[in-house]
């Protein structure tokens, strides 16, 4: 224990006053010449020894007043608890959740983020010049490290909006970590300053702290001094407090297979009420680059959602901008609007080659008739008029169907029409010869092998024999979400009698190969490749009834159509979540692939940026996708590429993580969780300087003052002659 | 010392006007105003007896021997005066004065108090008497009913006062009041004034001698105020008037409740002891003047009468 006033805790000798006084006046009693001493004879002995014991007590307690008063005044330090040394500079990582979540406003109009500054100003203010403040943002783990003083610091944290997509805690705390090994003091803290939201605090999120706590202890397994000290500090409401109106738009999609010029393409979009109470009245405005349709006004129930739908007929071709978004005024309004990119296309251009007459059903299913309007165009062709036909010009997709002879030439022809960018839908007859199959395809520079080896044909072609029953479609396969719920398969009363077995190359991660539909034995039916710029699709069946009853079966026909617009159509993705890193070719800009190029974040001015090279051609790439919104590339001859970033709906939820989880993930990294910054800094008062005990001091001071008082008058010792009774 | 020392002649004046009389026969030497056991002449008719040879015939009521034609004397019921012996206290514990009764000490009080009936009774021609006590019998003056008399019970009383601050003794009153017993032996009236802080029992033994002796015994239990209610706080060191040497430190306020207590019961008990003995208990505090104390206790015992 130390003082910090020491010179004070001499006034603690002021004890000898009182102890004089005692012993002064302890002889000192009123003295009355009694005759009725019969009277009182019994209690005398009981009387004197509590005297003895009472003037004792009230001894030890006036000398006791002097002695606490000075022990207060001089401030007294109880340095058990100090674990750091106290006058020590000391490096501080701040990290700080910068998600939307963070924008939610209470009753108020102070939000967490509002709160958030608030803390991080708290113990900006206890720390000094010398302290080294490293701040980290959640929306940007890879930015570099900077090392800060308190006045930048709090500038920055000033600047800190609240937009970015969910956090990953391990990820954050992993940042933080690595901050902090380059922290130039001993003992980093390590601070999260976050709303702690459920996505945050995962099973995921605990297997990934698990593994950062261990590869921290491995690390400092032999310095103590460099393992860092972890607080969380969480800065969400009262979640005993009822759910505060929110309004969010879930989400938005097309649910047309794809945007075609002069078609009508529909989207929809769900839109959430998270409070207890309606939302009625709300008006509903859906806007196309920019430009506003006319409201809607919708009735939300309390805590459900809607869909809303919106078509359009798109006069050109290009990317554009849908926006929708709620106007009614809630406690977190960022998520009252959701952009979405559409990819709009001209007509699809398909070329159908069939040697051999299989491919009746797929006319019927890619005739105008079938999709009830006419966005898809077939071409049926012989495989010696594709050769004719190549390179002048290109389908959007290619369907082989009854490939008899698979030349070297026309390998190359079609392996290159893939590489540049084509899509092939392949179907596997059983008299096809593998062997050609499973050749390389394209010319020899950049030649490759279909992604799905062709083996040997399994079964028969006459449905009679052997049935494999077909397990289900692959429900992440955007393109035939139009099927509806998987439990309700429409491919479950396709008999298969033969087929080819497909096996996916080794090789194939870096290719993206898909099963679309497998059978129940594990074969793959179909199979959707990346190659090049191009993607391939392969049947393990026919295009006919040989073999399977597929194409009689009335899910062929959308099956189909969704292949095909989705090959066509929606090869570039547009859309992403905030935080993934934005990587468009080139080429989408300009066929030159030369720069310079320009990229506008949102709500930033247009700043240049460089091509990088890659394997597929140069490549304009950012990490910096943060900020929700849309990001538009320009070439110099000012064509244009659009990109939207848009925070997942996780977001919108208001309710914390369980503070038992919170608890957990706390043990996991042998973290302290505050509520308050005022108990954080008080902390680390303690852990550096120790804990100021002075406060208990002066309480005990108040009870030794009362209990003087009360003995003073249970002995009477005020009272200088009885007090005479009037009545 | 002058009963003036005492008592203030406008206190006098108005116990002159008291009358003292014996509730119950008393015997006294001369005639007075109290009824006699013996049968006598006086102004007082009593009744008529046949005449017997030897009957003077001055006492034959002629009247009655004119309307019946028998002789029969007159009798009349003789009047004595009162013999009243005045017992007074002057044990250690009268010595006691409070700050409520002016520095006047329960002897000062039963000073005032034996001269206000000493004066009283000479004035009716009673026969009055003093004994002073503490352990044992220390002063007697026999009865008198001669007004100079009153300067005898007055030395007397006095003579005690002045001893009491050299000379100190514990009352065994029970014990003391039998040695007085046997040279009372003419019936009267005996006065006790005393605080009575002395063991019941024995006190009520003396009572009941005295009783067996047919006087008629009134007690005046002098107190102190202080001594009722206990009014001290904070340490207090109690000395003991009757034992020297002997000294107690208590914490006045935390005995208070118990004092009280065992107060009451003390009273209590004494109350039972002269209710048993038919002897008159009067409860004076000191702080009440002795004259009006006098006249309400006359009043009452003259209605109870």
């Amino acid at each position: 224990m130390t003082l910090i006033n020491g010179l004070l805790a001499l006034g603690g000798l002021a004890f000898a006053i009182p102890l004089a006084i005692h012993l002064f006046y302890r002889s000192r009693f009123r003295t009355v010449d009694w005759g009725a001493m019969h009277l009182i004879e019994g209690m005398m002995r009981t009387n004197r020894r509590r005297m003895q014991w009472m003037n004792l007590l009230l001894l030890l307690v006036r000398c006791s007043v002097p002695i606490l008063l000075a022990f207060c005044l001089a401030r007294p330090l109880l340095t058990g608890f100090q674990a750091l040394p106290g006058d020590a500079a000391q490096s501080v990582v701040i990290a700080i959740d910068d998600s939307r979540s963070m924008g939610f406003a209470n009753s108020g109009s102070r939000t967490r983020m509002d709160d958030a500054r608030n803390a991080i100003n708290r113990v900006l203010d206890s720390l000094t010049r010398r302290d080294e403040i490293i701040l980290i943002r959640s929306s940007d783990l890879t930015s570099p490290i900077i090392s800060l003083g308190p006045t930048t610091a709090r500038a920055s944290v000033k600047s800190t909006v609240p937009h970015s997509g969910p956090v990953d805690l391990a990820a954050l705390i992993r940042s933080a970590t690595a901050a902090a090994k380059q922290a130039s003091e001993p003992n980093p803290r390590v601070i999260v300053v976050s709303d702690f939201q459920n996505n945050m605090v995962d099973d995921a999120s605990l297997v990934g702290l698990q593994r950062t706590a261990e590869t921290i202890e491995s690390q400092n397994a032999g310095s103590l001094d460099r393992k860092p000290t972890f607080e969380f500090l969480s800065v969400a409401l009262d979640d005993s407090a009822a759910q505060p109106a929110n309004v969010s738009i879930d989400s938005m999609e097309m649910e047309s297979a794809a945007a075609v010029v002069g078609r009508r393409a529909l989207l929809s979009t769900r839109i959430r009420n998270h409070g207890d109470d309606p939302v009625e009245g709300a008006n509903l405005v859906w806007s196309v680059d920019g430009k506003r349709e006319p409201p809607r006004a919708i009735t939300i129930p309390e805590r459900s959602f809607v869909s809303a739908k919106f078509d359009r007929v798109f006069e050109s071709a290009g990317e554009v901008v849908i926006t929708a978004s709620i106007e009614f005024p809630d406690s977190l309004a960022a998520d009252n609007r959701r952009t979405w990119a559409v990819d709009v296309i001209e007509q699809v251009d398909v070329w159908l080659v069939d040697d051999t007459n299989q491919s009746r059903f797929l006319e019927i299913a890619l005739s105008p008739f079938a999709l009830n309007s006419d966005p898809v165009r077939t071409t049926q062709l012989l495989t010696t008029d594709l050769l004719s036909k190549f390179p002048g010009s290109k389908p959007d997709v290619l369907v082989l169907t009854g490939m008899t002879d698979g030349t070297t030439q026309l390998r190359e022809v079609i392996g290159d029409y893939i590489s540049d960018g084509g899509s092939l839908i392949l179907f596997n007859r059983s008299e096809a010869n593998r062997n050609v199959l499973n050749q390389p395809w394209g010319s020899p520079d950049r030649s490759f092998q279909l992604p799905a080896e062709s083996g040997e044909f399994v079964g028969t072609e006459s449905l009679d024999g052997t049935l494999f029953p077909i397990a289900q479609r692959n429900a992440n396969y955007s393109a035939w979400s139009l099927f509806g719920d998987v439990s309700r398969d429409l491919f479950s009363d396709v008999q298969v009698s033969g087929y080819r077995q497909l096996r996916l190359r080794s090789d194939l991660a870096r290719n993206e190969s898909t099963t679309l539909i497998s059978l129940a034995s594990g074969d793959p039916l179909i199979v959707l490749s990346k190659q090049g710029q191009g993607r391939i699709v392969q049947f393990a069946i026919a295009a006919d009834t040989k073999g399977s009853t597929l194409p009689l079966r009335p899910v062929f026909v959308p099956m189909m159509q969704q292949l095909v617009l989705d090959l066509a159509g929606s090869r570039r993705r547009l859309n992403f979540t905030v935080g993934e890193p934005l990587v468009i070719p080139a080429s989408e800009l300009t066929s030159a692939d030369k720069g310079p190029f320009w990229i506008t974040r949102p709500g930033k001015d247009e700043r240049s940026i460089s091509s990088q090279p890659s394997d597929d051609g140069p490549t304009l790439a950012t990490s910096n996708t943060s900020t929700p919104g849309v990001y538009r590339f320009r070439s110099i001859d000012e064509s244009q590429a659009v990109r939207v970033m848009e925070v997942p709906p996780s977001e919108s939820s208001w309710r914390g993580v369980d503070p038992a989880r919170l608890d957990t993930a706390a043990e996991t990294i042998g973290a302290t969780v505050y509520g308050e910054s005022e108990s954080m800094v008080d902390d680390d008062r303690i852990r550096r300087y120790g804990r100021e005990i002075w406060r208990w001091v002066l309480l005990a001071l108040l009870v030794a003052m009362i209990t003087e008082l009360w003995i003073s008058q249970r002995l009477g010792q005020q009272a200088d002659r009885p007090q005479l009774e009037t009545a | 010392m002058r009963l003036l020392d005492l008592v203030k002649p406008k206190d006098l004046s108005r116990v002159a006007n008291l009358q003292l009389l014996a509730r119950e026969v008393v015997e006294g030497l001369s005639s007075g105003r109290h009824r006699s056991p013996q049968k006598g002449f006086s102004s007082e008719f009593k009744e008529h007896r046949p005449y017997v040879a030897g009957d003077e015939l001055r006492n034959i009521d002629w009247k009655a021997y004119a309307k019946s034609d028998r002789l029969y004397i007159r009798e009349f019921e003789e009047e004595t005066n009162l013999k009243c012996t005045l017992l007074v206290d002057q044990s250690g514990s009268m010595q006691y004065a409070g700050d409520r009764s002016g520095g006047q000490s329960k002897y000062d009080y039963a000073q005032v108090l034996a001269a206000s009936l000493g004066y009283l009774l000479l004035s009716q021609q009673d026969a009055i008497g003093v004994v002073t006590f503490d352990n044992q019998p220390r002063t007697i003056v026999p009865a008198r009913s001669r007004p100079s008399h009153l300067t005898a019970v007055m030395t007397a009383i006095a003579q005690a006062a002045n001893g009491r601050n050299t000379e100190r003794h514990s009352t065994d009153l029970g014990q003391a009041l039998r040695k007085i017993a046997p040279k009372l032996k003419r019936r009267g009236m005996l006065v006790l004034i005393t605080d009575a802080m002395s063991d019941l029992e024995s006190i009520g033994k003396a009572l009941a001698q005295f009783r067996g002796q047919k006087h008629e015994v009134l007690m005046f239990q002098i107190l102190d105020p202080d001594e009722v209610d206990f009014p001290f706080h904070g340490r207090v060191e109690f000395r003991d008037l009757e034992n020297q040497g002997r000294q107690e430190r208590v914490d006045a306020h935390s005995v208070r409740q118990r004092y009280l207590a065992k107060f009451e019961q003390h009273q209590s008990e004494l109350r039972d002891t002269c209710r048993r003995h038919r002897v008159d208990l009067v409860e004076v505090k000191t702080d009440r003047p002795v004259v009006e104390m006098l006249h309400q206790y006359f009043s009452t015992r003259r209605q109870r009468a």
